[in-house]
């Protein structure tokens, strides 16, 4: 499992999608209110035809507050309406369903105006009430627990008012900075589907097959680990799809699925491993795309300062030698195909500047690392670890021989990552034994314990490293939670718990001043790169092929696929 | 006949036990491994602790494992698998779908092999020590030998695209008929059956080649010789019937796991069926899943081993005494 939250736009700019600027009545938190059309633009467009795209991770359910695999939501995105989403090159929001928002009361209400005439696909007009009273039944008490409410609502939402048919208000019970961000997540979801429901249970186990959805495409035939097949929505309020339809198909094994592309069976493929690549990219009848994506690497350190044993695991000092130690060129030459780059933090560069600053929510200045094992060998010595039995040094009495835990299912090259970092390891008197487990069990060895409250007195107490890593959506602020002291027993994979941390993730998350909001976001990136609970290793690019026959995607961090805009199913066409 | 009906009654019984142990390894096997559907689903940032307290108690993962062991039993004995962690959905649709999508592939893959088998073993057994007996001997063995998703993928990339990738139809295609989507169906079944098929062939080859053997060196069988029978009439009235105790005995194991799917070739190949999703639910942790595919799977095999069992009273009747 690769830990889902979710890089600049790729210098694969093809037709890209128009973005007409919408006005933005009032000023708010976060104030560019755009409208997205998008716009095929090439001179030979070709209509008509069914896009085939081999699935990722495929869909594990249609139900929105179950579902879990990226796919999953990469196909909410082109059924459903959302408020706002974003614009795939510049990652600034841009209306979807709304046509304007603002901020007001200082971010404590939030007021949207959505379009007229939008139906849903059962031919019911979508009204305002309608958005209204799904957010308030899903944020009611008795549906709490529910997936995915906690995520974009996280229990501020007091309250949901419709006060006309265009206009929907929010009443949060603080600041909330992170609004849009949030709602860019949220399907528009039908009451007359869900409102039914008066328990998590019987929401949850709704398969939900054939959504009563808004958005560009309507699903005509699901069928589980196999198929999600959709066509045009003919009353779908925006510009009008040039394709008929698109349909995900799964594939258990990508060598099946580069075959089927390679065959003409399918159109794209999401995700191509590295090896597969050079063939791809040599292949005149494919576009083989590598860019810059939000995926990044990490070498994690245990930083729970409870931690019983290796507590010199928890110098800062041994932390830089050990990212002296690692040769990040090399994994990006050996693992990725060179298809990446070192990375300096876990938050990528790829999404550009955060919305409303024109500076971009990667910190500048980070402290770069440096492969150099005669470094981090002085550092070492510096600190009195010697060498022992076998050149392994001694720390507070016991061999430095550390277990890293690596979750095969998530980890790519596990095998020869492991040996480059004993080798690398070895070189500065330091012990690795590499644990493999698959990604549940990982982050069980991981928290160390079934107690149902983690802290760091009971939790994250015995592991030493692993080896992991994450991808992210725009906004920083969803990856940065994840060294929260809240997130221990949740997102944590560290065990960091730094009260001063806490406070700057909650701050930022009550700023309204994009500009302040954002120095605290590279502050905690700052604290991050100077506690290191994580060595940052590799922005891997994201890897993708889909056949010259069509054309009108725009790569993004995410994929061509993304949860993030409808604007690529929009824009694909057939080469005319 | 009391003798008979003694011996099958004794053979349910082991059945029914046997079925009741692996009911319980069931239910305590997958809880052994580490992680849990919880921490798994914990993972996901959509899920706050309250969440994760609500699936628990959903899900009755807050109880003791004996209570769970309880209720698990309970539910059982009602016909009712429990609710999938992952889909939310009843494990018996979910499991009934996956078994009709499996059943056909699996079940010619395995007839294909029974047949190749038996073909290759009594070639083998009949012309002992020639290159034929050899020949399919090792072939069979090497076939065997491989990892069967090695061969999957070795097939693939040998059909070059002839044959599809992965899946049961084309899902894009429009069938107008009945026999397109069955001739479509036909065509995505070719190369998992024929993996599947190859790779269990080998053991019907050996196992036949020394049933025949043994039984080829019998006087009855130098009888039919000398007087003068036809090689096709001895060894289809008189080798054949009389070595097929163990290869009953194999077909009734293999029968019994076509239900079980084929976890590699399914996966290889796509093909929605219960291998595939057992793959699935080990790495989700979907306890209710595997529970139920397992219980298929060893209900299945316990069956067909029974009826084994019972064609032994009617292929040799000393086995009742």
């Amino acid at each position: 499992m690769t830990r889902v939250l979710q890089r600049c736009v790729g210098g694969l700019a093809l037709i890209g999608a128009a973005t007409a600027i919408a006005g933005c009545f009032g000023s708010g938190g976060s104030s560019s209110s755009k409208q997205q059309g998008g716009n095929a633009g090439s001179a030979a467009v070709k209509r008509g035809g069914v896009f085939r795209i081999a699935a990722n991770d495929g869909i594990d359910s249609m139900n929105p507050f179950t579902a879990f695999n990226s796919d999953s939501h990469n196909a909410f995105q082109n059924i459903y309406s959302f408020l706002v989403q974003y614009d795939t090159k510049t990652f600034d929001y841009v209306g979807d369903l709304a046509t304007s928002w603002k901020a007001q009361n200082g971010g404590r209400d939030w007021v949207f105006k959505i379009r007229t005439g939008v139906k849903w696909s059962d031919g019911r007009p979508l009204v305002a009430k309608d958005v209204a009273d799904v957010m308030n039944w899903a944020t009611s008490p008795k549906l709490e627990g529910l997936g995915l409410v906690g995520e974009i609502f996280g229990g501020h939402l007091k309250h949901a008012a419709a006060p006309d048919p265009q206009t929907v208000v929010l009443h949060y019970d603080q600041p909330i900075a992170v609004v849009l961000s949030k709602l860019a997540k949220w399907p528009i979801l039908a009451p007359q589907q869900w409102l039914k429901f008066k328990t998590v249970t019987a929401a949850g186990q709704f398969q939900n097959t054939a959504p009563i959805t808004s958005g560009p495409f309507v699903v005509t035939s699901y069928a589980k680990r196999q198929l999600l097949l959709t066509k045009a929505n003919p009353s779908y309020y925006g510009k009008k799809p040039i394709i008929d339809g698109w349909g995900l198909k799964q594939y258990d094994n990508i060598d099946a699925a580069i075959q089927a592309l390679t065959s003409r069976e399918i159109d794209a493929v999401e995700a191509v491993p590295g090896p597969s690549f050079p063939s791809l990219e040599a292949n005149k009848s494919l576009n083989a795309v590598a860019a810059p994506s939000s995926f990044v690497s990490d070498f994690i350190i245990n930083s729970n300062p409870h931690k019983t044993s290796h507590r010199e695991l928890l110098n800062p000092k041994l932390r830089q030698a050990f990212a002296d130690a690692i040769d990040k060129e090399s994994l990006v030459r050996l693992i990725h195909a060179n298809k990446g780059e070192p990375a300096d933090s876990i938050v990528p560069k790829a999404y550009g500047d955060l919305p409303g600053t024109q500076k971009p929510s990667h910190a500048p200045g980070l402290p770069q690392d440096r492969y150099d094992p005669a470094a981090a060998n002085r550092i070492l010595d510096g600190l009195g670890y010697k060498r022992g039995a076998r050149g392994i040094r001694t720390a507070n009495g016991a061999p430095m021989n550390y277990t890293v835990i690596v979750p095969t299912d998530a980890y790519t090259g596990v095998t020869r990552v492991s040996d480059l970092f004993k080798r690398w390891f070895s070189a500065i008197g330091v012990g690795l034994t590499i644990k493999t487990f698959d990604s549940a069990a990982a982050y069980n060895e991981i928290i160390g314990t079934q107690a149902a409250t983690k802290t760091p007195a009971n939790s994250y107490k015995s592991f030493d490293l692993s080896l992991w890593n994450w991808t992210s959506r725009p906004d920083p602020e969803s990856l940065l939670l994840v060294a929260t002291t809240g997130e221990y027993g949740s997102l944590s994979d560290t065990g960091y718990s730094n009260p001063a941390y806490d406070r700057d993730y909650k701050r930022q998350f009550t700023e309204m001043d994009p500009n302040k909001r954002l120095a605290i976001l590279w502050d905690m990136q700052r604290m991050l790169a100077r506690d290191r609970p994580y060595i940052p290793l590799v922005w891997a690019d994201k890897l993708q092929a889909w056949s010259t026959k069509w054309t009108g995607l725009t790569e993004t961090p995410q994929g061509f696929f993304n949860e993030s805009s409808n604007a690529n199913m929009l824009n694909v066409h057939q080469v005319g | 006949m009391v003798r008979g009906l003694d011996y099958a009654l004794k053979r349910v019984g082991f059945a029914l036990i046997t079925l009741f142990v692996v009911i319980t390894m069931n239910f305590f096997l997958f809880r052994v491994l580490p992680g849990n559907a919880v921490t798994n689903l914990g993972r996901d940032a959509r899920l706050s602790p309250q969440a994760q307290h609500a699936l628990r108690v959903q899900f009755g993962l807050d109880k003791s494992t004996a209570a769970q062991y309880v209720a698990y039993l309970r539910q059982l004995a009602h016909g009712n698998l429990g609710i999938s962690y992952q889909s939310r959905a009843p494990v018996l649709d979910e499991l009934t779908t996956d078994l009709k999508n499996t059943i056909p592939m699996v079940g010619v893959a395995t007839l294909l092999a029974i047949v190749l088998g038996l073909a290759t073993g009594v070639i083998a057994a009949w012309r002992r020590r020639t290159w034929a007996d050899h020949g399919s001997v090792a072939t069979a063995l090497i076939f065997y030998a491989m990892p069967v998703a090695w061969l999957g993928l070795m097939l693939l990339l040998l059909s070059n695209g002839a044959l599809p990738a992965g899946g049961m139809y084309d899902d894009f295609a429009v069938h107008t008929t009945l026999l397109s989507k069955w001739a479509d169906a036909g065509k995505h079944m070719i190369l998992p059956a024929a993996t599947l098929a190859l790779g269990l062939y080998g053991q019907f080859t050996v196992i036949t080649r020394s049933a025949m053997l043994e039984t080829i060196g019998e006087d009855y069988v130098l009888m039919a010789r000398a007087k003068g029978l036809g090689n096709a009439r001895i060894i289809t009235r008189h080798v054949l019937p009389n070595a097929l105790l163990p290869i009953t005995t194999l077909i009734a194991l293999s029968l019994g796991f076509v239900v079980g799917g084929a976890i590699l070739v399914e996966t290889v190949f796509s093909w929605p069926g219960i291998g595939q999703a057992v793959f699935r639910a080990l790495s989700e942790r979907d306890y209710p899943i595997l529970q139920g595919a397992f219980l298929v799977l060893a209900a299945s095999v316990i069956f067909c081993n029974l009826i084994a069992d019972l064609l032994y009273l009617k292929l040799d009747p000393r086995t009742a005494a």
